[in-house]
């Protein structure tokens, strides 16, 4: 699986190196639009990684770079799009390394409607970095025939009670094998609307605590609380299929 | 050699926290909620609880990671009502303990939730570090923080020599004193956090009119705030209703105005 793979593909993902500044662009597509119009906000975190985590990677070559953790702050959720994500690198070193995104509307006249961090720790690939000739332009090619919706693109489907399931999939994986970070984002979006029954998935914290090999994922939801502007929500993520152990955990904010 | 922190005169030791880390990789914590540290939504203010957070994560951390030294890289923290005393109980645990990154979980009293990221940096046997806090060798029993202090006299961001400069561009600035020290001699970075919120806070209320009061924030820790005074600035994302969003970034003014922290601040106007 490339660095231009399904999940590229599927949200429309354009990527562009503009001097030291890391630029994607996200198109709202109906499969992508949230209920209030906007794009989803698991597609934002999607788009958050790829863009931040790419922009880390260009900075630790000849290493490369894998996720650690994703915090998003959203302003809005009712975006015209295209929605435009500025990847600024903030901090490299020989462990880790940090990028900052903004995230900005076009089609509402560059309005800025979310702010991303991304953590990343610094590794040694045993294939070596992506091939990327430079300066970075990468646009997928459009899908043969889009989803009806996002959820079971990406084989999401509700569980029993608050266990919503993640089935693996070979193009779910990114170029190390292992669940590409913008699904699990997804994922956890999904599952957090569910639990809450009603609202928009919004502000989102992430932490990717281990890699997902074989599945099926279950995310397992959890209400924190409510208060005046939402509700929030924890997202427990396990790897069934690799002795039940917990590889992700989100905390998202669930406007009503 | 280990050098005892904190001193004598310290923030740390004035907030009174309490700490019991014990050798199963879980830990408790808790703190009086007194006036001095109220939020103006009546409950404990968000930066004085992820100091609290940060000492009961950075103590699991330090177990887990022991030999080796860890450091703040990251912290969040949602709530969900104001936490209220007379005391606040928090519990963490380590999520997992990797080569370079070690994450712990922190539940802050009810309704509240946290994470901690640490970057786990090698043990050098010529710098072994200051020893902090709750020391590793007495886990399992409820001991003051740090030692004793004196209960806070007036408003904690008084206490520290907070000052707004500009309340709607959320520009607040606090200087470098021995009482907000870190081990390393920059910013202690609970207070770190204490500044990045009050300015989200102050800027989102800016916007809204109203006072607010910091719901959630997310914050990392990218440099050392070693020389000061250190200055906030808020770019607010979006007010409506009683909500707003900002993002906080944190400056050395004294180092060539190198940015130290940036956080993402969630608040809720309070009142009318």
């Amino acid at each position: 699986v490339s660095e231009l793979g399904f999940v590229d593909r599927l949200i429309g993902l354009q990527r562009e190196e503009v001097s030291d500044v890391l630029v994607g662009r996200v198109p709202i597509d109906d499969h992508t639009r949230s209920p209030v119009g906007g794009l989803r906000t698991g597609v934002l975190l999607a788009a958050v990684d790829a863009v931040g985590g790419m922009r880390c990677g260009l900075a630790s070559l000849p290493r490369w770079i894998v996720s650690t953790n994703l915090m998003v702050t959203v302003g809005r959720t009712d975006h015209s799009g295209p929605l435009r994500f500025e990847g600024r690198l903030l901090r490299v070193g020989k462990a880790a390394g940090v990028a900052s995104v903004d995230v900005l509307d076009e089609g509402a006249g560059d309005r800025h409607v979310a702010h991303g961090l991304l953590t990343t720790a610094v590794l040694d690939p045993e294939q070596g970095p992506p091939p990327l000739a430079r300066p970075v332009a990468l646009t997928p090619r459009p899908l043969e025939r889009r989803p009806s919706d996002l959820a079971s693109a990406f084989a999401i489907a509700e569980g029993t009670g608050p266990v919503t399931t993640l089935t693996m999939r070979d193009d779910l994986r990114n170029r190390w094998g292992i669940l590409h970070g913008g699904v699990v984002a997804v994922l956890a979006d999904v599952a957090a609307e569910r639990a809450i029954g009603a609202g928009v998935a919004t502000d989102t914290v992430l932490h990717y605590l281990r890699p997902t090999r074989v599945g099926p994922l279950e995310a397992r939801a959890a209400v924190t609380g409510h208060r005046a502007d939402g509700a929030v929500v924890a997202v427990s993520m396990h790897d069934v299929g690799s002795d039940d152990r917990q590889v992700a955990l989100a905390s998202v904010r669930v406007a009503l | 050699v280990t050098l005892a922190y904190p001193p004598p005169e310290h923030v740390l030791r004035d907030l009174g926290f309490e700490i019991d880390v014990r050798d199963d990789g879980t830990a408790s914590a808790w703190m009086r909620a007194t006036p001095e540290l109220a939020a103006p939504w009546g409950g404990t203010t968000a930066g004085v609880l992820a100091t609290l957070v940060d000492a009961v994560s950075g103590n699991l951390a330090s177990l887990a990671a022991s030999p080796d030294r860890v450091a703040t890289a990251d912290l969040a923290l949602t709530l969900t009502r104001p936490p209220t005393g007379p005391e606040i109980e928090v519990t963490g645990s380590v999520l997992r303990r990797g080569r370079t990154t070690c994450v712990v979980e922190v539940l802050v009293g009810e309704g509240g939730w946290a994470t901690a990221t640490f970057a786990v940096l090698a043990h050098r046997d010529a710098t072994p570090g200051p020893r902090v806090g709750a020391p590793g060798a007495t886990t399992g029993r409820r001991q003051v923080f740090g030692g004793t202090g004196r209960p806070l006299a007036g408003w904690i961001g008084d206490a520290i020599g907070l000052t707004v400069v500009e309340a709607a561009t959320g520009v607040l600035e606090v200087p470098l004193t021995a009482y907000v020290a870190n081990s390393f001699g920059a910013l202690q970075g609970g207070m770190v956090a204490f500044l990045a919120e009050q300015a989200g806070a102050a800027a989102v209320g800016a916007a809204l009119g109203t006072p607010a009061t910091t719901v959630g924030l997310q914050i990392a820790y990218l440099a050392q705030c070693r020389v000061g005074p250190f200055r906030t600035t808020a770019a607010v994302l979006d007010v409506r209703e009683r909500t707003g969003a900002a993002t906080v970034r944190v400056t050395d003014t004294g180092a060539d105005g190198r940015l130290a922290a940036i956080a993402q601040v969630r608040a809720l106007g309070i009142g009318p």
